[in-house]
C-alpha cells in the first residue's frame, strides 16, 4: 500500500522547515526605536470655560474632545494638520521637530535639556530627572502606561476612546489633582499652569483615580513610582512645548496679517514675534524678539525652546516648594466629628458649591474641562473621591481647587478660615453616611426618613 | 532592557529545532524499520513524563500551599496525579508494546477477536469503582472550601454567626483593579454583612490592590464587581472565586504559611477575562507574621487615612504596606 | 442487484448546479472541506500571534514585523511598539471561534459527514439534498459576517470564544454599538454573534438531515448494529447537536438584543457602571448566559470528538486488520457520552458563584464521563493488541489519536475534581486539555480521516511519504506546544494573559512559554506540509482504485470518486462492517460479499 517515498522529498522539505525556523532570528525591531509621532489632534484653547456645557458623554469609541461641541460653544479650536497648508509654518514645524529631539530624546532615550543647555539640565537635575530615572521611568511607561495614554502623552492609546473618564491628556500640562498653593515664581511672574507637586504625581500613580479607569500602581514600588513621575513632567513638558508652538503658528489673526501686507519683507519676523508674543510672556518681550531676530539665519525656535523649557522646570521646581499651607485641625483628632461642624459645613456648601454639584453631585450638570473634554463635577454622596479620601486631599480641592476643570477654590472668608475648611471637610466626609448626619443636615440632604437606599448606585 | 532579540541560543529555541529533526530522522528510519514509530511515540511519551518529573523537581509545581484547607487539595491533587499517571503509564504502554510488537504484513492473519465480554466488564467496573471513590473523597473538602459545614463563623446565607470571623473584607473587582474595604476589626461585624458590603462605614479602611491577614486569621471576603465578571484568584491560598456583576460571592481562607516568622507576599491574579488590561489585575495578599504586626499595620494605615496634616517626607501618602 | 439507489434529485448539468449551488452531497461535503482547510490557516496563523505574544511579551510585534515587513506600515502608531493588549484579546477570541465553529465542527461534521454518512450507508444521497445544500450555504453569511468583523469600527469579537456577559453584552443606554466594556465588544462582537447564529443554523439543518438519511435510507440489509462507528458516531453527534443548538441559537439571540435592542437579559438589576457611562437599570442575570452557553458548548466539546472516534475506529481496522474489539460497548459508550455529555455543563462553572452544591452534581456526572472514554480507550488498545500494522498516514494519525486522547481524557479528571478544579479553573491547565482534545485529538482523528478518504473523495492518493512525514513532526511538536501547558497551568498560570512576566510566581515559568512558542510556530509551519500535500495530491496524487485499503464498509463499494447516485448498483449487505481476518486465507470480507 504505501508507495515508495522519495528520498529528495525528504531532503527538500526539511531543509525547507529548517530555512524557515531559522529565518526571523535576526536583529528585530523594538520599541527602543520608536520615535514620538507628530501631533495631529485638535489644540483646544479654552480661554474662558463656555457658559453652555456638553450635551453629554462622548459615547464609547468616539473620542473624547468633539471639536464640533466646542466650536458651536465659541471655543477655538486648532488642527495642527492644517500646519501643512500654511506654507511659512512648515519650516518652523520642522525646527520644532529637531528641538524636540534634541532636548527630549525618544521613548527610547529620553532626557531633559541637550547636552549644550547645562542650566536646564541642572533644572531637571534638581527636579530629579536624570537619564537612567526617565529610561526607567520611559520603559515602564511604554509598558504599563502607553495603551491609555499614547506615547506621547496624548490621552490616545489603543484602549482610550472606550474609557470614560478618558485618559488625560499630559500635553496641555494641565493637572487636576495638586496640593501646590497659589504663588508667583521668583521672577515675579504667574506660572503658565497650575503645576502639580510631584508627589501629587506619585500619589495618583500609587491609590489611582477611583472611579475612574487610572488603576493603581503602589506594587511597583517607590523608585520606579518616581521614575514614572519623572517621565509623566518629560513627556508632559515635550507636549506642552509642542502645543505652544503649534498654538503660536496656527494663531494668526487679522493684526499680523495686516503687519505682513505693510511689510513684506519683515513677513518672517514679524509672524515669529506675533507667535512668540502669544505663547509666553517674556522678561522685556520686545528686546528679546529682536535680539532673538538677529542672531536667527531662518526659521528656528532653538532659543525660544530653550526659554520655555527652562520656563517650565522653573515652575514645577517652585510648585514642588509651595505647598498648600494646611491649618491644624481645630477639634479634637480622637472625637467623632462634632455636629456643630457639620452643620458649619453644610451651610458653607449650600453657599458655594451646589452652583455646579447640584443636590450634592447627584443631578450635576456636565461641564467642559480645560482639554475639552467633558467632565462631571463629582456626586458626593457616592463617597467616591478620585483626587482621595483623606481628608487632607479633601482639604487641598477646597484650598486650590480643580484648575482645569474650573473649579474654584472655597472662599473660606477671613476670620476663621482655617475652621471654616474643615467645617468643609468635615461635612463632605459625613455626607455620604446618611446615619452620621446631624438630623437637620440629613433632611435637607436626604429627605425626612434614612433612606438607606442612597448612595448605592454603582 | 532584558532581551533585545529571540535568545538562539537558549534551550526553549533549540530544543524544539532538535526534536524536529529527530521526527525527521524517526520518519526516515521508518521505511526500512517501522518500528521507528514505536520509538517516537514511546519516546515521545517518556519524554511527557520526565519533563512533568523534571518540572516538579525545578520547581516548576503548585505554589507551596498557605491556606488551612489548601493541604486537603494538595492531597487530592497528588491522589489523582498517581491515579492517571498509572493509567497513562498502563495505557501508553500497551500501546507502544502493540507498534513494537505488530505483526508484519505479510505474516499470517491476527486472531479475529470481535470482544471478550468478561474484560469489558472489568475494565468498566475497575475505572467506574475509582472515579467513584474520587468523587466521593473530594465532597467534604469541596464543602469545607465553599464555606458550608457547621463552622460557626460561615455559612452559606452569610447574614449569621458573622461575629466570629476575624477579618470581613469586601474586595470590588474594577477594570482593572481591586479595590479593597475592611470592616474595623476593633468595632463588632456587621449584623447584616451583605448591606455592609453594599455600603462603606465611614470606619471602614479602603486599600488598593492589597489584602492584609496574619497567621490564623479567619478571613471572610465579600466580593463585588459592578462592570464585568472577574475573578479572584491566588495561587497559594487555593482560592478562586469569580465575581458575578449583581451579586455579592462569599469566600473565605485562613493563611497558614509555611514558614509565619517572616512577612508573606502572595500575588493576587484576575482569572476570568474582563478586557484588554485583564493581566494587568496583579494584586497581593500580605500575611503579616503575627497579629500584632498585623494591627501595626493597620492602625498606621487607619492613620494615614484619616489624615488631616500635610506630611513631612517629600513622598508620602497613602495606605501602604509596611 | 437491484436497481440503482435514489437519490431524489438529478444529475446536474450546468457548472453552478454541479460544483457551486449542488444538491450532491458529495460535492457539499467537498465545499465544507474546502472551507475548513481555508480556515485552518487562518485560525492557525491567529494562533502563532497569540503564542508569540505569550512567548516574547515584549518583543512579538517586533518579530512579526520583520517576518512580515509588509504588516510593519499597517501597525497603528499608538501602539508604541508593542502589540495592543485589546488586540491580543481578540487574537485569542477570533482563533479559538475560527477553529472551533469553522474548521473543526464543519471538517468533522459538514464535510466527513455529508460526505460520508450516504455512502456509508449505501444510499444515494442524502434525505433532504435541498436542505443540505441550504446548510452549506448558511455558512456563507457566517463566513463573510467573521471575516468582516475584522474590518469594523473597533475591530473583531474579542472578550473570549465563551463570550461571558457583561464583557460582551454591555451596552450604554443610548444604544451605540460600540461597547462601554471593552474596546473589542462592539461591532465586531455583533458580527461575531451573527454569525454563530447562521453556523448554528446550518449545522442545526444538517443535523437533522443526518439523523433522518440515517434512519431511513439504509441499504437493505444494513440493520443499525451492522453500521460502521462512523455513521454511528455521526448519528449520535447530530443527535447531540440537535438537541444541543436551540439553547444555543436562543443564547446569542438574548445577547444580540442585549447589545442591539436594549433588553436586559444579562444585565443585573442595579445595571452596570463603566466611569462615566452606564448601562442603566437591567433586569436579568449574567450567570443565565453560561448556563445556555454551557448547555451547549459542553456537547459541543463532544461534537467535535465523537466523530472523530468514528473515524479513527474505521482507520484503524482497516490498517490493522483486525476486527474492532467490542463494536457495541463501543456504540453503547459513545451514547452514554452523548447521553452524559448533557448534564455536565455546570463543571465549567464551578467557580462562577454558582451554588456550590449545584456543583457537587455536576462533579458527579462528570466525574462519570470519563468512564465511557475509559472504555473506548481499552477497546482501541485492545484492537491494536497483537494485530498487523500498516503505518499508514491515516494509519499514524489514528495511533496519535488514541495515545493523545488519554491524556487528555486524564487530564480532564483534575478539573471534574472541584477542590482541584478552584485552581485549575481558567489556567493554562484548562487550555493545555483543551488542546489535547481538540487539536491532538479531533485534529489527529480529522488528519486520519482525511489521508483514508481521500482517494474516495478525489479519485487520487494524498502523497504517502508526506503524510509520514507531516505526522511525525506534528505528532513531537504538538506535544511540545501543548503539554507543557500542563506545567504552567499546575503552576497557576491565568489563562489569556497578554504579559506573564508582569506576575513575579510567573516568571520562572517563562522559559516555558517561550518554548511553546517555538515548537508552535514549527507545528503551524509544519502544517503546511499537509497542505502542501492536500492540494498538490488534487493534481499529482497517484491514482486510487476503488478499494485501496481492501476494506470492507460500503463505501468502497462505489467508484473513486463516485459519480452522481454514488453506487452503480444500490449494495444489498449481509454482515457487519468489521469483518477482517476470518480464516487463514481470507483476509476480510465486504459488507456485500457473499461467503464464508
Amino acid at each position: 500500500m504505501p508507495k515508495p517515498f522519495p528520498t529528495t522529498v525528504l531532503v527538500l522539505a526539511s531543509g525547507f522547515l529548517l530555512i524557515m525556523a531559522s529565518s526571523g532570528c535576526g536583529r528585530v525591531e523594538l520599541n527602543d526605536e520608536l520615535e514620538y509621532p507628530d501631533r495631529t489632534s485638535p489644540v483646544v484653547l479654552m480661554e474662558k470655560h463656555p457658559d453652555q456645557g456638553p450635551p453629554g458623554f462622548p459615547p464609547p469609541g468616539k473620542p473624547p474632545v468633539s471639536v464640533d461641541w466646542l466650536v458651536a460653544r465659541g471655543v477655538s479650536v486648532l488642527d495642527p494638520s492644517s500646519i501643512t497648508t500654511v506654507a511659512w509654518a512648515s519650516g518652523w514645524m520642522a525646527a520644532l521637530k529637531e528641538e524636540s529631539g534634541r532636548h527630549f530624546g525618544n521613548p527610547g532615550k529620553p532626557r531633559v535639556g541637550a547636552t549644550d543647555t547645562p542650566s536646564i539640565a541642572a533644572l531637571s537635575a534638581e527636579l530629579g530627572m536624570d537619564e537612567t530615572k526617565l529610561a526607567e521611568g520611559s520603559r515602564l511607561y511604554r509598558r504599563l502606561c502607553v495603551q491609555c495614554h499614547g506615547v506621547t502623552g496624548d490621552g490616545l492609546g489603543a484602549a482610550s476612546l472606550w474609557l470614560s473618564p478618558a485618559p488625560r491628556d499630559l500635553r496641555t500640562g494641565d493637572f487636576k489633582f495638586i496640593s501646590a498653593a497659589e504663588h508667583k515664581l521668583p521672577t515675579g511672574f504667574q506660572p503658565l499652569k497650575a503645576r502639580p507637586r510631584t508627589e501629587d504625581l506619585v500619589k495618583t500613580l500609587r491609590v489611582g483615580l477611583e472611579g475612574t479607569s487610572m488603576p493603581s500602581f503602589a506594587l511597583l514600588g517607590d523608585g520606579p513610582l518616581e521614575s514614572l513621575a519623572a517621565y509623566v513632567i518629560n513627556l508632559s513638558c515635550r507636549g506642552e512645548l509642542e502645543q505652544a508652538v503649534i498654538t503660536g503658528v496656527l494663531r494668526q489673526d487679522k493684526e499680523t496679517s495686516q503687519a505682513v501686507a505693510k511689510n513684506p519683507a519683515q513677513e518672517e519676523v514679524i509672524r515669529y514675534k506675533r507667535m512668540l508674543s502669544t505663547t509666553l510672556e517674556w522678561e522685556d518681550p520686545e528686546a528679546d524678539v529682536d535680539d532673538f531676530m538677529a542672531k536667527l539665519p531662518s526659521p528656528s525656535i532653538k532659543l525660544y525652546a530653550e526659554k520655555y523649557i527652562d520656563r517650565m522646570l522653573r515652575e514645577y521646581i517652585a510648585a514642588n516648594k509651595n505647598p498648600i499651607p494646611v491649618p491644624a485641625y481645630p477639634y479634637s483628632e480622637d472625637k467623632p466629628i462634632p455636629p456643630a461642624s457639620i452643620i458649619a459645613g453644610h451651610a458653607l456648601f449650600k453657599a458655594q458649591c451646589v452652583n455646579c454639584h447640584a443636590d450634592y453631585g447627584r443631578q450635576s450638570d456636565l461641564r467642559f474641562e480645560v482639554w475639552g473634554s467633558v467632565v462631571r463635577p463629582a456626586n458626593l454622596t457616592l463617597s467616591r473621591y478620585k483626587g482621595g479620601r483623606r481628608p487632607i486631599d479633601i482639604y487641598y480641592r477646597i484650598a486650590r481647587g480643580i484648575p482645569p476643570c474650573a473649579m474654584p477654590k472655597a472662599n473660606l472668608g477671613d476670620s476663621a478660615p482655617a475652621k471654616a475648611g474643615w467645617d468643609l471637610v468635615n461635612f463632605l466626609m459625613a455626607l455620604p453616611h446618611p446615619e452620621h448626619l446631624p438630623d437637620e443636615v440629613r433632611a435637607q440632604v436626604y429627605g425626612g426618613s434614612l433612606s438607606k437606599k442612597s448612595g448605592t448606585t454603582p | 532592557m532584558s532581551n533585545l532579540f529571540i535568545n538562539t541560543s537558549e534551550w526553549p529555541f533549540y530544543i524544539p529545532i532538535a526534536l524536529s529533526i529527530f521526527a525527521v530522522l524517526m520518519f526516515a528510519l521508518s521505511k526500512a524499520w517501522p518500528r521507528a514509530w514505536s520509538i517516537l511515540f514511546g519516546s515521545t511519551l517518556l519524554a511527557v513524563l520526565a519533563g512533568t518529573m523534571v518540572a516538579a523537581w525545578a520547581g516548576l509545581w503548585l505554589p507551596a500551599n498557605g491556606a488551612s484547607f489548601g493541604g486537603e487539595v494538595d492531597l487530592l491533587f497528588n491522589l489523582i496525579l498517581v491515579l492517571t499517571t498509572f493509567f497513562f503509564i498502563l495505557t501508553e504502554a500497551i500501546l507502544v508494546w502493540s507498534l513494537w510488537n505488530h505483526k508484519p504484513p505479510e505474516g499470517k492473519s491476527p486472531s479475529a477477536i470481535h470482544g471478550d465480554h468478561r474484560l469489558e466488564l472489568a475494565w468498566t467496573i475497575v475505572p467506574a469503582l475509582l472515579l467513584a471513590g474520587i468523587a466521593v473523597v473530594q465532597m467534604p473538602t469541596w464543602a469545607r472550601m465553599k464555606g458550608a459545614g457547621n463552622e460557626s463563623w460561615l455559612s452559606t446565607r452569610y447574614e449569621v454567626g458573622s461575629d466570629k470571623a476575624d477579618l470581613l473584607v469586601c474586595v470590588h473587582g474594577r477594570q482593572w483593579e481591586w479595590r479593597v474595604r475592611y470592616h474595623d476589626p476593633t468595632l463588632p461585624m456587621p449584623t447584616r454583612p451583605l448591606d455592609w458590603a453594599a455600603k462603606a462605614e465611614p470606619t471602614d479602611l479602603h486599600a488598593v490592590n492589597e489584602i492584609h491577614a496574619y497567621p490564623g486569621a479567619k478571613v471572610r471576603l465579600l466580593l463585588r464587581t459592578h462592570d464585568v465578571i472577574h475573578s479572584f484568584f491566588v495561587p497559594q491560598l487555593r482560592i478562586k472565586q469569580d465575581m458575578l456583576p449583581g451579586r455579592t460571592t462569599p469566600a473565605w481562607f485562613i493563611p497558614t504559611p509555611a514558614d509565619s516568622s517572616r512577612e508573606n507576599r502572595w500575588e493576587i491574579a484576575c482569572a476570568e477575562l474582563c478586557g484588554g488590561n485583564h493581566y494587568r489585575m496583579r494584586g497581593q495578599v500580605v500575611i503579616h507574621p503575627d497579629k500584632s504586626a498585623f494591627d501595626a499595620w493597620y492602625a498606621s494605615s487607619a492613620g494615614e487615612q484619616s489624615r488631616r496634616k500635610r506630611s513631612e517626607k517629600a513622598v508620602a501618602s497613602a495606605p501602604k504596606a509596611s | 442487484m437491484s436497481e440503482h439507489p435514489t437519490t431524489g434529485h438529478h444529475a446536474p448539468t450546468g457548472f453552478l448546479s454541479k460544483y457551486v449551488f449542488s444538491r450532491d452531497h458529495k460535492v457539499i461535503g467537498i465545499q465544507f472541506m474546502f472551507s475548513a482547510v481555508i480556515f485552518l490557516l487562518l485560525g492557525g496563523a491567529l494562533a502563532l500571534a497569540v503564542r508569540l505574544q505569550v512567548g516574547y511579551p515584549e518583543e512579538a510585534l517586533g518579530i512579526l514585523t520583520k517576518a512580515f515587513p509588509f504588516i510593519g506600515s499597517r501597525v497603528p502608531p499608538e501602539w508604541g511598539g508593542r502589540m495592543s493588549p485589546e488586540f491580543y484579546t481578540m487574537l485569542f477570541t477570533m482563533h479559538a471561534t475560527v477553529m472551533i465553529f469553522f474548521v473543526i465542527i464543519p471538517w468533522l461534521t459538514g464535510a466527513f459527514g455529508n460526505y460520508l454518512i450516504p455512502l456509508m450507508i449505501g444510499a444515494g444521497d442524502m434525505a433532504f439534498p435541498t436542505l443540505n445544500m441550504l446548510s452549506y450555504w448558511l455558512m456563507w453569511p457566517g463566513f463573510i459576517c467573521i471575516m468582516a468583523s475584522f474590518f469594523v469600527d473597533g475591530g473583531a469579537s474579542g472578550v473570549g470564544w465563551t463570550a461571558y456577559p457583561t464583557i460582551s453584552s454591555a451596552a450604554t443606554a443610548h444604544g451605540e454599538l460600540a461597547s462601554p466594556a471593552a474596546r473589542h465588544a462592539g461591532a465586531g462582537h455583533v458580527l461575531w454573534l451573527v454569525s454563530l447564529l447562521f453556523v448554528g443554523v446550518s449545522s442545526l439543518m444538517g443535523s437533522v438531515n443526518y439523523i433522518t438519511t440515517v434512519t431511513h435510507c439504509r441499504a437493505p440489509g444494513l440493520s443499525l448494529w451492522r453500521m460502521p462507528l462512523t455513521v454511528w458516531s455521526l448519528f449520535i453527534t447530530a443527535i447531540l447537536q440537535s438537541v444541543a443548538l436551540p439553547p444555543l441559537t436562543v443564547a446569542l439571540m438574548m445577547q444580540l438584543l442585549d447589545k442591539t435592542a436594549g433588553t436586559n437579559f444579562f444585565l443585573p438589576p442595579g445595571g452596570l457602571g463603566f466611569g462615566n457611562w452606564s448601562t442603566g437599570p437591567g433586569g436579568g442575570q449574567p450567570l443565565l448566559w453560561q448556563h445556555l452557553f454551557w448547555f451547549y458548548s459542553h456537547p459541543a466539546v463532544y461534537i467535535m470528538i465523537l466523530p472523530a472516534m468514528g473515524m479513527v475506529s474505521d482507520v484503524m481496522v482497516a490498517f490493522c486488520r483486525k476486527p474492532l474489539f467490542g463494536y457495541r460497548p463501543m456504540v453503547f459508550s459513545m451514547a452514554a457520552i452523548a447521553g452524559l455529555g448533557f448534564i455536565v455543563w455546570g463543571h465549567h462553572m464551578f467557580q462562577s458563584g454558582m451554588d456550590p452544591r449545584l456543583g457537587t452534581g455536576f462533579m458527579l456526572a462528570t466525574i462519570m464521563i470519563a468512564l465511557p472514554s475509559a472504555v473506548k480507550t481499552f477497546n482501541w488498545l485492545a484492537t491494536l493488541w497483537g494485530s498487523k500494522i500498516y503505518f499508514s498516514a491515516a494509519m499514524l494519525n489514528a495511533l496519535g489519536f488514541v495515545s493523545m486522547f488519554v491524556i487528555g481524557g486524564l487530564s480532564g479528571i483534575f478539573m471534574a475534581a472541584t477542590p482541584v478544579d478552584v485552581v485549575f479553573h481558567d489556567t493554562y491547565f484548562i487550555v493545555a486539555h483543551i488542546h489535547y482534545v481538540l487539536f491532538l485529538s479531533s485534529l489527529f482523528g480529522i488528519y486520519a480521516a482525511t489521508y483514508y478518504w481521500y482517494p474516495k473523495m478525489f479519485g487520487r492518493h494524498m502523497s504517502e511519504g508526506l503524510g509520514q512525514l507531516h505526522f511525525a513532526l506534528t505528532f513531537i511538536l504538538a506535544n511540545c506546544t501543548f503539554y507543557p501547558m500542563h506545567i504552567l497551568g499546575i503552576g497557576g498560570h491565568p489563562r489569556r494573559y497578554y504579559d506573564p512576566t508582569l506576575y513575579e510566581f510567573l516568571q520562572p515559568f517563562q522559559p516555558l512559554n517561550r518554548f511553546m512558542t517555538v515548537s508552535a510556530v514549527l507545528l503551524g509551519l509544519s502544517q503546511l506540509i499537509f497542505l502542501a500535500n492536500f492540494f498538490g495530491s488534487l493534481v499529482f496524487g497517484r491514482r486510487a482504485s476503488t478499494n485501496p485499503w481492501n476494506a470492507n464498509t460500503l463505501e468502497w463499494e462505489a467508484p473513486s470518486p463516485p459519480p452522481h447516485g454514488n453506487f452503480e448498483n444500490a449494495p444489498v449487505v449481509v454482515r457487519g462492517p468489521y469483518e477482517y481476518a476470518i480464516s487463514g486465507s481470507t483476509d476480510h470480507l465486504t459488507q456485500t460479499a457473499s461467503g464464508a
